[in-house]
């Protein structure tokens, strides 16, 4: 007799319990709780995409990518007296803004099998020392054909076909096809 | 003995858990808008962005987004109607929306005026923001068409939520 009153309250206690619960649990907004610095990383990732996908519609990032002076990408990711119309962008939605950028182009060997990255923007050692876990990356890919013109001048002007000129920063990984070389930028932003 | 062990305990736990349990954390109320910020930013950038296109919105056509929203009442409540904006993580709420387009001269200078169209109309939609607290921001980098130097190189179109 006395057992089953204890099982019985018991039984009470447990519908008690379960039912504050799941009244606690509907009174309350349970949403994943983000810090403050997942939030400002999220925000990055829509900003950076956002620019390459931008920049790739514009054909800025088109542009950027054939520019062309003397053997090495004219992208310097400098701060003040870039004219390009990318590198305006990237000035203007991260460097004004406060925030860190790296820009790489990854791109194919002349044998097309393995690929080289390389980093683009010199702005300061730094930024290529001080890289936090918390950066935000975006990508996004440009091919380049033999006879797309390289550009020139504040990488607006176009000059002779790529597959004319020497000493471009990616060769001709395909020498049989059209295709010249696929780069794909990658930025990443902290 | 005892109280150095115990020392040694709570010194480790939080040398430990520091980054997670001791991080700074944004106001619930920034938690639960900025979901909505995000989608109300994503539901304009793609609605009105020219067919084919990403990040290009259509600026001063029919249906394009100024005609939209100076179209709505002051509160926005089709927008927030259209991209369903009322519903927070699992119930219904009655956010505040503010929409601005940003220029390409104000981000230069690290400002967010909204920019200013031939027609001296301030490309602000909404509310007011001023003097508001724990807003969660939005902000998706674009191009309007029409809009002729203002843009260039990229705009900023920022949702505001509280």
């Amino acid at each position: 007799m006395r057992g089953q009153a204890y099982t019985l309250e018991g039984v009470l206690a447990a519908i008690v319990v379960v039912t504050a619960t799941v009244y606690g649990l509907s009174a309350v907004d349970t949403g994943p709780f983000q810090t403050g610095a997942q939030q400002r990383t999220a925000a990055l990732e829509t900003r950076a995409s956002d620019t390459l996908s931008l920049a790739a519609e514009t054909g800025a990032l088109h542009n950027a990518t054939a520019c062309y002076s003397v053997g090495t990408p004219t992208l310097n990711g400098n701060q003040t007296g870039s004219s390009t119309e990318f590198e305006m962008m990237l000035n203007h939605t991260f460097d004004r803004q406060g925030d860190h950028y790296n820009l790489y182009f990854s791109y194919w060997e002349s044998d097309s099998s393995t690929r080289r990255t390389t980093i683009v923007s010199q702005e300061t050692v730094e930024n290529v020392a001080d890289q936090p876990a918390d950066a935000a990356v975006a990508t996004e890919t440009v091919t380049l054909t033999d006879d797309t013109p390289v550009r020139i001048g504040d990488c607006s002007g176009t000059g002779p076909p790529l597959s004319a000129v020497d000493g471009y920063f990616a060769s001709d990984a395909e020498p049989d096809s059209v295709v010249y070389n696929v780069v794909e930028v990658r930025l990443v932003v902290w | 003995m005892g109280v150095s062990v115990l020392l040694v305990t709570i010194i480790g736990v939080l040398a430990f858990v520091q980054g997670s349990a001791v991080g700074v954390y944004e106001s619930p109320d920034v938690q639960r808008n900025q979901p909505i910020a995000d989608r109300a930013a994503t539901y304009l950038v793609e609605n009105y962005s020219v067919n084919g296109t990403r990040n290009h919105i259509r600026y001063n056509t029919s249906s394009g987004i100024d005609a939209s929203l100076s179209g709505y009442n002051a509160e926005l409540d089709t927008l927030k109607d259209k991209a369903g904006l009322d519903v927070a993580t699992e119930r219904r709420v009655n956010p505040r929306v503010n929409v601005t387009v940003v220029n390409a001269s104000s981000l230069k200078t690290g400002t967010r005026d909204p920019a200013v169209d031939d027609h001296d109309q301030r490309l602000a939609w909404g509310p007011d923001v001023a003097d508001r607290d724990n807003v969660a921001t939005t902000s998706r980098v674009v191009k309007l068409t029409n809009a002729t130097g203002q843009c260039d190189p990229a705009c900023w179109l920022v949702v505001r939520v509280w």
